[in-house]
């Protein structure tokens, strides 16, 4: 949460991260090159080039993948969360990697030809009627011009810039890259060297992947009922909410509360952070403010102002009890309205 | 080819442009459109590349913060659906690209382990 911006921020977390993701990478580009030419068939000798594009092209779908499963595996279990916080760096690294990919293609392929390289890039084939022999490099130009344009958008400059909703909505693209990427790996290596080992590597990457998501969506649901007023849904025990935690409500059509619990309070906040929409109910109270688990960004939770001199706001939400059932109002207050806490001893003690 | 030319051309073209409209915004707009980078010097260069990249988006958003508009920065609710909806597409289109795309495919000759060519001879001489 700087007020002025940096270039980029690294502390000592950061750094280890960052250090450890580039020396597994490092370490796989390695193996691959020491241990794929052992696998080849002596029939079709594989050469440097067309080893190093490999290599550097499986390792960014294995990054991008990992990047993908990260937000589920940590819904599915916290100890993953660590390797939330720090999501932009990996996404950068990955573009590089793809970025490796692309130089070695060209060193092998496209400089066969005295043609201007982006120009062999469109003419080379052009058979898009076709299934077998589709130009499937057209899909990684697709994934690598996203990939380029959310490493380049990953400053916290453009999320402020291009408003938060709009940062957002570009940075969905990752999933239309995603797609892309396995047909471009489906379309052209599968169709060609068909390494079985590798083919199996994509497929599991890839349904794992679809796996950990559907698994993640349905454990964040969380059960639903309503009193006679439609409005009021209800959200659970309030014995069963650990201090200084939340508990997530899911409303339906994607809309969450987080409902914390602190210092005998409890009050509820929209699970949705104004920054880049990190789950605020996966935080905990730090200093007495929610806090993001994505990169700590803080509010009150009786009113959802982030202390000054910050000026972010979230929507607020009302609670209501019966003794220890816990009632929440579906209407969102605009954001920053402040609700009075609700206290949790003084039903419970009533109620014996 | 002529395609192909033309598509070259219009990189060249806009990434001209983009150089011209980073630029600009540089030296222009960025304090002006964003408080939070009047005095910070450092990070500037590496918006550049989104800059050029993403220009006609920065030129409409520079042009409606001057025009005082769209200060929206409300999240919008829907954004996990719409991750739920991306799931759901790509928990189907995934599995039918890599199904269809190992069903199609043809096994070429260079398939088969290799055979010492006497050996192959002798073969096709007894299958005879
Ligand atoms: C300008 C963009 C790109 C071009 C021109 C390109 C081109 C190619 C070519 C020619 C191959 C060889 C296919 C074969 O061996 O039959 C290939 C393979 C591959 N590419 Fe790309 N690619 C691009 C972008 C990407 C991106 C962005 C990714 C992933 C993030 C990617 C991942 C892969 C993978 C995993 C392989 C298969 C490697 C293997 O067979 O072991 N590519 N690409
Ligand atoms: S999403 Fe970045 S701090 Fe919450």
């Amino acid at each position: 949460m700087s007020v002025t911006l940096k270039p980029v921020i690294w502390y000592r977390s950061k750094l280890v991260y960052d250090g450890v993701v580039l020396l597994a990478m490092f370490l796989y580009i390695i193996a691959y090159l020491r241990l794929a030419p052992n696998l080849q068939l002596v029939s079709r000798p594989i050469d440097d080039a067309i080893l190093r594009m490999r290599a550097f092209g499986s390792c960014a779908f294995l990054l991008v993948s990992f990047i993908l499963a990260i937000g589920p595996l940590s819904r599915l279990d916290r100890r993953f969360l660590p390797l939330l916080y720090n999501r932009r760096h990996f996404g950068v690294i990955a573009c590089s990697v793809a970025c490796a990919h692309v130089y070695y293609v060209y060193s092998w392929y496209l400089n066969l030809s005295p043609l201007n390289p982006l120009l062999a890039l469109f003419s080379a084939n052009t058979s898009y009627g076709q299934v077998l022999g589709f130009p499937f490099e057209i899909f990684g130009v697709l994934a690598l011009v996203i990939l380029l344009a959310l490493a380049f958008t990953s400053h916290d400059f453009w999320l402020s810039f291009l408003t938060p909703r709009l940062w957002k909505s570009l940075h969905m693209l990752i999933y239309l890259a995603y797609g892309a990427i396995v047909a471009h790996i489906a379309l052209g290596s599968f169709q060609g060297s068909g390494d079985p080992f590798f083919v199996m590597i994509v497929c599991a990457s890839a349904l794992g992947l679809v796996g950990v998501h559907l698994a993640a969506r349905s454990v964040s649901r969380a059960p639903e009922g309503t009193a006679g007023d439609d409005n009021w849904v209800d959200a659970g025990l309030i014995s069963t909410i650990a201090d200084k935690r939340a508990r997530i409500i899911d409303l339906g059509e994607g809309e969450k509360v987080a409902i914390f619990r602190y210092d005998g309070k409890l009050s509820a906040l929209t699970n949705l952070c104004a920054h880049q929409n990190g789950p605020l109910g996966e935080g905990r109270i730090i200093d007495g403010c929610v806090t993001c688990p994505w990169h700590g960004f803080q509010y009150r939770p009786e009113d959802g102002c982030a202390p000054a001199p910050f000026t972010e706001k979230v929507a607020t939400y009302r609670l209501r009890r019966d003794l220890d059932r816990l009632w929440l109002d579906r209407r969102a207050n605009p954001p920053g309205t402040r609700v009075e806490p609700l206290p949790v001893n003084e039903g419970v003690a009533d109620g014996g | 080819m002529v395609v192909s030319q033309a598509i070259v051309s219009f990189l060249y073209a806009y990434g001209a442009a983009g150089l011209v409209a980073a630029l600009l915004f540089l030296l222009l707009g960025i304090d002006r459109v964003e408080p939070s980078a009047r005095g910070a010097y450092a990070f500037r260069p590496l918006i550049v590349p989104g800059l050029v990249m993403l220009w006609p988006l920065v030129l409409w958003r520079w042009w409606q913060i001057v025009q005082g508009r769209g200060a929206d920065m409300s999240v919008r609710r829907s954004f996990l659906a719409r991750h739920a909806a991306a799931w759901k597409t790509l928990a189907v289109v995934l599995p039918i690209m890599l199904v269809a795309a190992l069903a199609l495919r043809q096994s070429g000759p260079y398939e088969l382990p290799a055979v010492p060519i006497d050996q192959r001879a002798m073969s096709v001489e007894s299958g005879r």
